[in-house]
């Protein structure tokens, strides 16, 4: 019977080519050894297309969105992202623009890179009333590239 | 079919004979290229692939060449022939990967991706039958790489 870890390289990587998500890559890649060696970071292949993801609006006492993938039958991810908990969210180029209670705070935070947060200059309210109901079509839910 | 049709002779690494028209064994460029370049005595011998793995090559070879069969029809099969156990979707893989069959090969690679998404690596483990050879200090330090992406 076949082993699926000894399966030569050159197989492995046609495989690992075909990930189009970046969850199901990193567990390819924890499964043994010789998987893990094909699984390098140039293998990973960035041309495939990718379906954006639509985070919905926050549960009450739930820390985690729920992120659903147009691609692989309407998938749900939960996903902690702390940093926008009770915050106004919108999307920006694969970045989320939180704002923060006060309508000042503003902050750029990446959903899929915990660590990166990017604080921005708090801003006084200076917006007129028709600026912000733009901004509160979002405000239920964000697309993520 | 026109008088002119030629037949090959495949033997596979358990000595079993499989007789074949050439227009479709040539869906392997392995087997093509030996035509091609006038390799082709009697016999042409597949030292890796067996007789079990090569009739469901074969199958789907014939079903792909069936004229007047529809994308529809064709969907159907080829999804009902993925669904194999993994041992056999092993076999397939390297004897698509040895016959050179691009199209075949393309179909089973995706099927492998389609039964990892999803999964975690144990619940991947479980459906190849893989032995976890990490240390737990391994273990470890892979989950810590990962966290960015699963917390």
């Amino acid at each position: 019977m076949g082993d699926w870890s000894e399966i030569n390289y050159d197989m492995l990587v046609l495989i690992a080519k075909r990930f189009n998500l970046i969850e199901d890559y990193l567990n390819f890649a924890s499964v043994c050894k010789s998987w893990r060696r094909a699984a390098t970071n140039e293998n990973f292949n960035t041309n495939l297309r990718r379906v954006p993801w639509l985070m919905l609006a926050e549960e009450e006492g739930n820390s985690s969105r729920q992120l659903v993938s147009f691609y692989n039958g309407g998938m749900i991810m939960k996903k902690k992202i702390p940093k926008a908990s009770g915050k106004r969210c919108m999307e920006t180029m694969g970045w989320l623009v939180t704002v923060g209670k006060d309508e000042g705070e503003i902050s750029l935070l990446h959903p899929f890179f915990s660590g990166v947060h990017i604080e921005l200059p708090h801003q006084k309210l200076s917006y007129s009333q028709p600026n912000w109901r733009t901004v509160d079509l979002f405000s239920q839910g964000s697309f993520i590239c | 079919m026109s008088s002119s049709t030629k037949f090959l002779t495949l033997k596979t690494c358990d000595d079993k004979k499989f007789v074949l028209d050439e227009a479709i064994a040539v869906r392997s460029q392995t087997i093509k290229n030996m035509v091609e370049d006038d390799c082709v005595s009697n016999v042409i011998p597949l030292p890796n692939v067996d007789s079990k793995t090569m009739t469901k090559v074969i199958e789907y070879w014939k079903k792909h060449s069936e004229e007047g069969i529809s994308k529809d029809m064709l969907m159907d099969f080829d999804k009902a022939f993925v669904k194999v156990h993994h041992s056999i979707l092993h076999a397939l893989i390297l004897a698509a990967n040895f016959l050179n069959d691009k199209e075949m090969l393309d179909m089973m690679c995706q099927e492998v991706v389609d039964r990892i998404k999803g999964k975690t690596p144990e619940e991947i483990r479980k459906e190849f039958d893989i032995k976890n050879d990490f240390t737990p200090e391994e273990e470890e330090e892979i989950r810590k790489e990962n966290a960015w992406a699963f917390e």
